[in-house]
């Protein structure tokens, strides 16, 4: 089971939810995946992207702004 | 029960999402309220090219000599530096987002992340300013004050726009996926 986490604060749209993607396509021993980030909108996205997939996940509010996501892929490939 | 209820209202209404069509319809409302009063479309650029304008000609330059301040934007020539109507809706525009990011608790100073990242934005901002006074607006004053005047140019904007954006994601794509990852 491997756990790996993202930062993209600071990262505007649409770039965390390229890099989510991206990090779950090119890593496929991750099952769950921690993200961070500032962007509301890329927030929103990446949780519409995991609701289209089927993974479970969970947000967070860290802090005025900032939301930690956190992907449980497990073992479901899309890619 | 009752304040679990205020807080989803709450939640709804300041931190949204608000449905597409509920933003389109203000939107409208409020454009054809400026319109009324103000007797021109919503426009964003030409109000920061005014201030431009003001810096370049403060530093010593002549931008009154430009045929872009001569002939399209003339009205800068005339008007007052800060109490001017593009002036006044783009003070609007940042006190309201300032407003509604503050009422939703989302306020946040973010640091720029690397350099790259400041190249970038400070490389798309003068290529988007450049652009946006070759085409006579941007999104805000050429495709929606455009197309919602019957102005051919809206559509030919709205044309190349989306040329434009898609092009621009495959770029963002490709940089992402090849240079980004860890």
């Amino acid at each position: 089971m491997a756990k790996e986490r993202l930062d993209v604060l600071g990262e505007v749209c649409p770039i965390p939810l390229l890099m989510t993607q991206g990090v779950l396509a090119k890593f496929k021993n991750i099952d769950v995946l921690v993200v961070e980030t500032d962007s509301n909108q890329a927030a929103r996205n990446i949780l519409n992207w995991c609701e289209s997939c089927g993974f479970a996940f969970e947000i967070d509010d860290l802090e005025n702004g900032v939301w930690e996501i956190t992907i449980k892929k497990g073992n479901k490939c899309i890619f | 029960m009752k304040h679990e209820q205020g807080k989803t209202i709450n939640k709804h209404v300041l931190i949204g999402p608000w449905p597409y069509w509920a933003g389109a319809f203000i939107l409208g409302l409020l454009n054809v309220l400026l319109f009324v009063i103000f007797r021109r479309p919503w426009g964003v650029t030409a109000g920061i090219a005014r201030w431009g304008f003001d810096l370049w000609k403060t530093l010593g330059g002549h931008p009154e000599r430009w045929a872009y301040f001569r002939e399209i934007n003339s009205d800068i020539l005339s008007s007052h530096t800060f109490f001017n109507q593009a002036n006044i809706l783009n003070m609007g525009l940042v006190f309201g987002v300032m407003l509604a990011v503050l009422l939703s608790s989302h306020f946040r100073v973010k640091r720029v992340k690397s350099r790259s990242q400041l190249i970038l934005a400070i490389a798309g901002g003068i290529m988007m300013g450049y652009g946006a006074r070759l085409a006579f607006g941007c999104n805000i004053g050429a495709l929606l004050g455009g197309i919602a005047s019957q102005s051919l140019h809206g559509w030919v904007f709205g044309i190349f726009l989306f040329i434009g954006a898609s092009l621009g994601t495959l770029i963002v794509r490709y940089y992402v996926l090849r240079k980004r990852l860890p």
